[in-house]
């Protein structure tokens, strides 16, 4: 749905947020972004994986490889303080935004 | 056929591995991803290949974007830490893919850098001679320049009143030290003796100016008394074991007993003077017979250092004394300078030197340094073109790998930082073993280097590194964005260069060039050092035998010395007389009715009536001196050939010459070479000399030489036994050939480094022509389907090859002719440059390249060639 410049801006935040609520992996993340959007955003793995690796290089987050109940290991991804300094930062910019497109729109915005 | 998921996952990851953007940690990732979505689809009810299937076709099918978005996500630095790992990883696998050339590469970067490594040492020892002397820069020897007919000789000794007098005179001179050689010196401690050679009498000044290490003893006053020696620590352990040596007495020339009054560490093996024991200055007398006392101002007779106040200019003070030097010695006809030459130069620019002490002073030639150098440049662009070459070969290998990167947008940087980065691997590698080799070279005493050499070749190694990684880098890099990207994915590269002249095989050209020349260049080295140990010197030096003939005591007993040696079957003659070594003295001589200022100076020999038998002289007029002319020791005088051309006369014998007293000529021998072949023979007498001698000549019968040996030694103990001078024998022959001891280890270095680049060049040879029928195997292989026989195989396999092998020796044979031209011109006696030189050298390049060759068609013909077709 979204186009290119788009997704390139809102990656780092949707992936920083998911991980805002505890460690997650690959997989769990392209399906939560399905989800809350609605299925409007649906990542690929060659779209995640290196985004992932370039926040990590950066410092704002950082993996742990766990072996798994059958044995197999599986890479999971951590927010750090970096990562929530950096979220801090875009949320304020995605809020205001949102809040002055909404305004020019006269959209209706419901800050739950 | 049954699907195995487990199988297909693995064949999976084969596929994401060939692409460089990936790396295992990814693609690990990556495969869990794969399976959760496969076990989604099994949970939904598909079969597992079908699950695989689906997934592979959604998400996994064009694996080169995938490949792409992760490349693209680590270049957004260049040389970041991801990026260089991966560069890395790319390197480390194409040096599995390629294991043989990778340790061909290797093995001949480690063969080249530590020949290069060892050279620098050596040079570098080599030119820090005497730089351990904290002064060595305001330190000079006076040598005396005599122009003569023949030539200018310089004497590094001078009489022994111009460096007192000297320092009395001119304040820049802040001090000097006279040095005089003790000729045939035993020591004696209690009862062991032995015959030492490197004794010096030598001033108190001479251990203040230079900088030996004291073991034990004063400095301040050592050597300033009489009858004192200082002596090595090698010395020292030899007469007294492990006791305290100071004040304790050494008996020289079973005469005088000198007392121990200081040890010093043995000298530095990079010292061009070498000396075992220093005796008091003050305990020289001149002997005898000698003609001039120690005040003379004529005596050439003693090695004198000066040490200048810091800004002294050395050439005004060379002005100064010659000009005291001039105001004392007699008008004279021979024309003379003084130099100063400094202390650091002295090892290295003393081949012009009478060295009138043999071989004590050492001496090398700034010359056989450069060529060393330059051989050691040679060798490292040999190992560069190798590596270049066969790195090149192999890039064509590798063309889809850079076509991939080229489409993904890789630009020229990355591939130059791929292809450095490879190289830089490898280069380490060599550097680090080529360290080791040296590290053990150097423990296991195969040769010596000074720590300070140690900086110069770390500098070299990070140059080496660094040029190698940039040049390949800027190389590779260049020449492989000059292809565009679908013409690498599509092979082109392979089939472009082949028909024109490449850089690859100028390159082959090149070393071909290089290795004849030095093969030419080794190979005259090698005749030159024949020609001297097999050239006639006029004189018959084999199956004689030299011994030491020390004290006046010994000299009483002589003739029952001569006696009982003759009733030896083996021995057929006993002579006193010269030593043979190089050493000669010299007088002006003239025509008595010359005028006075009109002389010759002339070497000589004091010999007596049995030097004919013992070295076989050849008489070409005259006759040799005889008992039966009773006059003969005391006016009698041989000349050689030279001799008798230079005074001009149509008949010699009978004439009077004037040679410090008034003598006939009575003969006229074969010119002999008295000194080694580096020097041309001079004008040259021989006298009667009855007094005392210092060597005696022996010729035997050279069977059995066990046995004469022992019997000798019987008769010596039998004679001499109560005198205690032991029986101290060289060989004459043995001796002769130590006088070339700097150019057979020349020669030596030669061989072998010479050896070793045309090791090299082989080796790339080898690596060049192998890859290049590896990629024309199937060429080969269609060729032999269609009938082609041995001889054309070879011909399509071996042919450039061997052109250009001949082409090189046709480019390397007019260098090495002109360079060992003027080489040999620096020899009085040399070979003359044949046809057999270049005919040699091509029949050894043409040889070794046929056998490499030859093998690698050898190679092509033992595989079948429906094997070679079959594999596609």
């Amino acid at each position: 749905m979204s186009s290119k410049e788009m997704i390139g801006a809102s990656t780092t935040p949707i992936i920083l947020t998911i991980l805002l609520a505890g460690e997650d992996y690959g997989y769990e993340i392209i399906k939560k972004v399905r989800q809350y959007s609605s299925g409007n955003l649906d990542w690929s793995e060659p779209m995640l994986y290196p985004v992932l690796h370039r926040l990590e290089r950066n410092g704002q987050i950082k993996s742990q490889w766990r072996i798994l109940d059958n044995g197999r290991k599986r890479k999971y991804y951590s927010i750090t303080s970096e990562g929530r300094t950096l979220l801090a930062e875009k949320k304020e910019e995605w809020e205001k935004m949102i809040e002055m497109l909404a305004k020019m729109w006269n959209l209706k915005l419901d800050w739950s | 056929m049954k699907f195995h998921l487990e199988e297909s996952i693995k064949n999976w990851r084969a596929q994401l591995r060939k692409h460089s953007g990936f790396e295992d940690a990814d693609i690990d990732e990556l495969e869990d991803h794969f399976r959760i979505k496969i076990a989604n689809k099994v949970r939904d009810g598909l079969s597992p290949d079908k699950a695989y299937e689906q997934v592979l076709q959604e998400d996994y099918k064009d694996l080169d974007t995938i490949a792409k978005n992760y490349l693209h996500s680590r270049s957004n630095t260049f040389l970041n830490r991801g990026l260089f790992q991966n560069y890395l990883k790319v390197g480390l696998r194409s040096f599995a893919r390629t294991k043989t050339y990778f340790a061909m590469n290797l093995f001949g970067l480690i063969v080249g850098l530590t020949s290069v490594f060892y050279i620098i040492f050596y040079i570098h020892y080599e030119l820090n001679y005497d730089s351990f002397h904290e002064n060595s820069d305001q330190i000079y020897r006076v040598n005396t320049l005599m122009e003569r007919a023949s030539g200018s000789i310089n004497y590094p000794i001078i009489p022994p009143a111009v460096g007192p007098a000297s320092k009395e005179a001119f304040a820049e001179i802040e001090k000097t030290a006279r040095v005089r050689y003790a000729y045939d010196v035993l020591m004696q401690h209690e009862n062991q003796s032995f015959y030492e050679e490197k004794v010096f009498f030598a001033e108190p000044t001479f251990l203040e100016m230079f900088s030996f290490h004291w073991k034990a003893g004063r400095p301040a006053n050592a050597l300033s008394e009489i009858n004192t020696i200082v002596l090595t620590n090698a010395m020292s352990t030899k007469y007294f074991g492990n006791e305290n040596p100071l004040g304790k007495i050494i008996t020289y020339n079973n005469e005088i007993d000198l007392k121990v009054v200081g040890v010093i560490e043995d000298v530095p093996e990079h010292s061009h003077f070498s000396f075992d024991f220093l005796i008091s200055f003050e305990t020289f007398k001149p002997g005898p017979g000698a003609l001039e006392p120690m005040t003379s101002w004529r005596w050439l007779g003693f090695l004198t250092y000066v040490q200048l106040v810091p800004e002294a200019d050395p050439e005004v003070i060379e002005k100064k004394i010659l000009d005291l030097f001039e105001e004392h010695r007699n008008p004279s006809n021979t024309s003379l300078a003084i130099q100063l030459q400094p202390l650091s130069k002295i090892y290295l620019t003393s081949g012009n030197l009478s060295n009138p002490q043999g071989g004590l002073f050492k001496v090398n030639d700034i010359d056989n340094l450069i060529s060393l150098g330059v051989i050691a440049v040679l060798i490292i662009l040999i190992s560069f073109f190798n590596y270049f070459n066969i790195t090149s070969a192999l890039m064509r290998m590798r063309s889809k790998e850079i076509g991939i990167r080229k489409v993904f947008g890789s630009s020229r940087r990355k591939v130059f930082a791929q292809m450095g980065s490879e190289t830089l691997i490898i280069v380490g590698l060599a550097v680090i073993s080529s360290w080791l080799a040296i590290i053990l070279m150097n423990q296991s005493n195969m040769f010596k280097f000074l720590s300070d050499g140690i900086s110069i070749s770390i500098l070299v190694s990070i140059g080496i590194v660094i040029l190698f990684t940039l040049l390949s880098g800027i190389l590779f890099g260049s020449a492989f964005s000059s292809y565009s990207a679908m013409a690498l994915l599509k092979n082109k590269f392979i089939s472009a260069p082949r028909n024109r002249l490449s850089a690859g095989s100028l390159i082959l050209l090149l070393q071909f060039s290089i290795s004849a020349s030095l093969i030419m260049v080794s190979l005259i080295v090698i005749s030159q050092l024949n020609f001297f140990s097999k050239k006639d010197l006029g004189y018959n030096e084999n199956g004689v035998l030299l011994a030491k003939f020390g004290s006046e005591e010994m000299n009483t007993k002589r003739q029952a010395f001569v006696d009982a040696m003759l009733k030896l079957p083996e021995v057929k003659a006993v002579s006193f007389g010269p030593s043979l070594d190089g050493s000669t003295s010299a007088s002006p001589l003239r025509l008595k009715e010359w005028p006075e200022e009109q002389v010759i100076q002339t070497s000589y020999f004091g010999v007596d009536y049995q030097l004919q038998d013992v070295l076989d002289l050849e008489i070409k007029e005259g006759r040799f001196f005889s008992l039966d002319y009773a006059r003969d020791s005391v006016e009698s005088i041989l000349i050689n050939e030279r001799l008798a051309e230079m005074l001009g006369v149509d008949n010699p014998i009978g004439q009077v010459v004037q040679f410090e007293r008034a003598y006939k000529i009575i003969g006229v021998f074969k010119n002999f070479h008295y000194k080694s072949l580096h020097h041309e023979i001079g004008p040259m007498a021989l006298q009667m000399w009855l007094g005392q001698h210092r060597n005696i000549l022996i010729k035997y019968q050279t069977e059995n030489i066990g046995q004469t040996l022992q019997d000798m030694d019987a008769t010596w103990k039998e004679v001499f036994g109560n005198t205690g001078f032991p029986f101290d024998y060289r060989f004459l022959d043995e001796q002769i050939q130590s006088m070339y001891h700097k150019e057979k280890e020349f020669a030596s270095l030669l061989k072998v480094f010479t050896g070793l680049a045309i090791f090299l060049s082989l080796l790339g040879l080898f690596g060049l022509s192998s890859i290049n029928i590896q990629q024309r195997i199937k060429q080969i292989g269609i060729r032999r389907i269609l009938g082609a026989e041995l001889p054309q195989i070879a011909k399509v396999v071996s042919i450039n090859y061997l052109l250009t092998s001949i082409l090189g020796i046709l480019i390397a044979i007019p260098f090495a002719y002109y360079f060992m031209n003027r080489w040999l011109e620096g020899y009085a006696y040399s070979i003359d440059l044949d046809l057999t030189f270049p005919v040699f050298t091509f029949f050894i390049v043409v040889l070794v390249t046929t056998v490499t060759l030859a093998y690698q068609v050898y190679r092509v013909m033992i595989v079948n060639p429906s094997t070679i077709l079959r594999d596609e």
